[in-house]
């Protein structure tokens, strides 16, 4: 049996973005029960998001569209941002933007993979992500693949009229699950 | 443990007011021979060059001597992308500064630089077959030599070997471990 692809996991594949993609980003940045969870505030332009379809890899930026590999279907997007070599530490961000795809497996397929192309193939040391608390879901995903909570940043976070907590959840060379 | 001191030198980033002296060391002719130096640079050229300074990408440092303070030459470590963690060394050593150990010592902090500071897990370099006193400085600081690209270097009417050395991490924790 061939190797596996280093973007490739069991349920979706990672693949560069295209401008195709865009209207699905647009759309999905734009859904309450998807932006609830996400950093993100302000609605993004069509132009914002043709820009960001419009970004190439490098490793400060590993930005990645995320497909399923049984229909093709774009679902989501993944980043591992800000990559500091001398630290070997990196963000990671995800967003899996069609509601179809969640509580299926999907997430944790693509978080692992993503994951595992950081450790492998940008020889990182260890890779950090921020999650609202109270966001279980993906609280869970994370600790399935091997994330441990490292710290509770108290009220950093304004939303919805309220301040909430963000959990900093950290992964190192290893410990992927 | 400061980082940029050693036990004759020390590294700074480099300043403009130190170019003319770089200028008079890219004249001398065994700099010219094995630093690779072929067009005679300008002063000007020098002096008006945008100074970078140092990082991941080209953590390039002036040297000077701690006994007197003055300039000795100038190293750099060259990285090629930050997912082989792998930088190239070079060092230029000013003919008043050879003989006395200031290129070990120059060699060995900026080593220790690479592999402390900027965490890297390997770092090579190419030196001209032909200049023994800088092969030996790289062994004894650790440097393996791993090839010899043949011919690859043309300089007054004939082509030299060059030799390619290396030095990986668990090799430098161990001499270090060794020393400590």
């Amino acid at each position: 049996m061939p190797p596996k692809s280093p973007l490739e996991g069991e349920l979706i594949r990672l693949r560069s973005h295209e401008p195709e993609d865009e209207p699905y980003f647009h759309r999905w940045i734009h859904d309450p029960e998807v932006t609830e969870h996400l950093n993100a505030r302000y609605p993004y332009s069509h132009a914002q998001e043709r820009e960001f379809a419009s970004l190439t890899s490098t490793y400060q930026n590993a930005t990645f569209s995320v497909v399923t590999l049984a229909e093709g279907q774009l679902i989501g997007n993944v980043s591992l941002r800000n990559a500091v070599p001398e630290d070997r530490s990196c963000d990671l961000g995800i967003m899996i933007g069609d509601k179809e795809y969640w509580g299926r497996g999907y997430g944790t397929d693509t978080m692992r993979t993503a994951c595992r192309f950081g450790f492998e193939m940008m020889n990182l040391h260890r890779i950090e992500l921020e999650v609202f608390a109270g966001n279980d879901r993906a609280q869970h995903v994370y600790e399935k693949v091997g994330f441990k909570v490292e710290a509770r940043r108290r009220q950093a976070h304004f939303k919805f009229g309220r301040y909430v907590d963000v959990l900093v959840m950290g992964l190192l060379e290893g410990e992927l699950r | 443990m400061n980082p940029l001191e050693g036990e004759l030198v020390y590294l700074r980033a480099a300043e403009r007011e130190e170019r003319e002296q770089v200028h008079g060391w890219l004249a001398d002719p065994d700099v010219i021979r094995f630093n690779g130096v072929r067009y005679p640079s300008s002063l000007e050229g020098l002096r008006s060059r945008p100074l970078q300074a140092p990082g991941y990408q080209l953590a390039h440092f002036a040297v000077f001597e701690r006994a007197t303070g003055k300039p000795a030459g100038e190293v750099s470590l060259r990285t090629l992308g930050p997912e082989n963690r792998c930088a190239e060394l070079a060092v230029l050593l000013g003919p008043e500064a050879r003989g006395r150990g200031l290129g070990t010592d120059t060699v060995r902090v900026a080593c220790r630089f690479g592999f402390e500071m900027m965490n890297l897990h390997r770092i090579e370099l190419r030196v001209s077959a032909a200049n023994a006193r800088a092969r030996r400085t790289y062994e004894k600081a650790g440097f393996v030599v791993e090839g010899v690209r043949r011919e690859s270097y043309y300089y007054a009417g004939r082509y030299d070997d060059e030799v390619t050395m290396g030095q990986l991490r668990e090799e430098y924790d161990c001499r270090a471990q060794g020393r400590a």
